[in-house]
């Protein structure tokens, strides 16, 4: 039961208050069902897996649902895409007195000055490095449900 | 039976027949479930993880409200529902309605049964 307790907890997205509200509530579901001779294992039977119960309470209690995995999976595309405009600009750095490449990356050049390719670089990194620290804060989250 | 269809009519009503159960007097949780299960026949096992979503919507829009009070030896406490003074208005609109609602579709099956039987 306790563990059954912890569970829900950990996967309620809920303020403070409402979750020590859910939290009682469940502790009087398995007292009030001891009473009447039901055991632990039949209550729970009935309550369905942790999580699942846990996100039944939050949605009228206006709780988030869980974090998925669409924001990581965004900001990784964003640092691939920022290294892939690095790693062409690399590529297509005309040789010295060529005439022509008149593609995007040389006009970046141009205008701006200064070589842009670095910043690109920079955030690309930046983001790859967010996007797995997102990643491994949802993987952990996961773990931690299936305990 | 189709159950999809079942289902919806008892998701439908639910809210109401809560508020009509809790309207009877102060009750909580489990003798909530109790009584609902007196009717399991029709209305299929109650069960906490739906009655209990329920019960934080109705409070959570002031139709009902709760107080603990502490029960059995281990420190535990339990939690009496009752109608709030919104909540009464509220049911009473929604019986009302309901009383008509039922007639109404009674009279499409009955129109339905009169046809069929005229056949």
């Amino acid at each position: 039961m306790n563990e059954y307790i912890r569970q829900v907890e950990r996967n309620l997205r809920l303020p403070r208050g409402k979750k020590r509200e859910v939290l009682r509530d469940l502790r009087e579901i398995f007292d009030s069902a001891r009473e009447h001779g039901e055991s632990e294992a039949d209550v729970i039977d009935r309550l369905g897996p942790a999580a699942a119960y846990a996100d039944t309470v939050s949605a009228p209690l206006g709780g988030k649902r869980r974090a998925g995995f669409v924001l990581p999976a965004a900001v990784l595309a964003l640092a691939v895409a920022l290294i892939a405009v690095f790693l062409a600009a690399q590529a297509g750095r005309p040789p010295e007195n060529v005439i022509g490449q008149a593609d995007a990356m040389t006009q970046i050049r141009v205008t701006g000055g200064v070589d842009l390719a670095p910043v690109f670089l920079t955030f690309g990194l930046l983001a790859a490095a967010v996007a797995a620290v997102l990643f491994a804060l949802r993987i952990r989250r996961r773990k931690g449900d299936r305990e | 039976m189709e159950q999809r269809y079942v289902q919806q009519f008892k998701k439908g009503s639910l809210e109401m027949i809560l508020l009509c159960l809790i309207g009877r007097g102060e009750t909580y949780g489990y003798a909530i479930l109790e009584e609902l299960n007196r009717r399991s026949a029709v209305l299929g096992w109650a069960k906490e993880g739906t009655v209990y979503p329920i019960l934080y919507r109705l409070q959570g829009a002031g139709l009902i409200q709760s107080r603990l009070a502490p029960s059995g030896a281990n420190g535990g406490s339990k939690k009496y529902y009752s109608l709030t003074e919104k909540g009464r208005e509220t049911l009473e609109e929604l019986v009302q309605f309901w009383a008509a609602y039922s007639a109404c579709v009674q009279g499409f099956v009955t129109a339905y049964r009169e046809k069929e039987e005229s056949q």
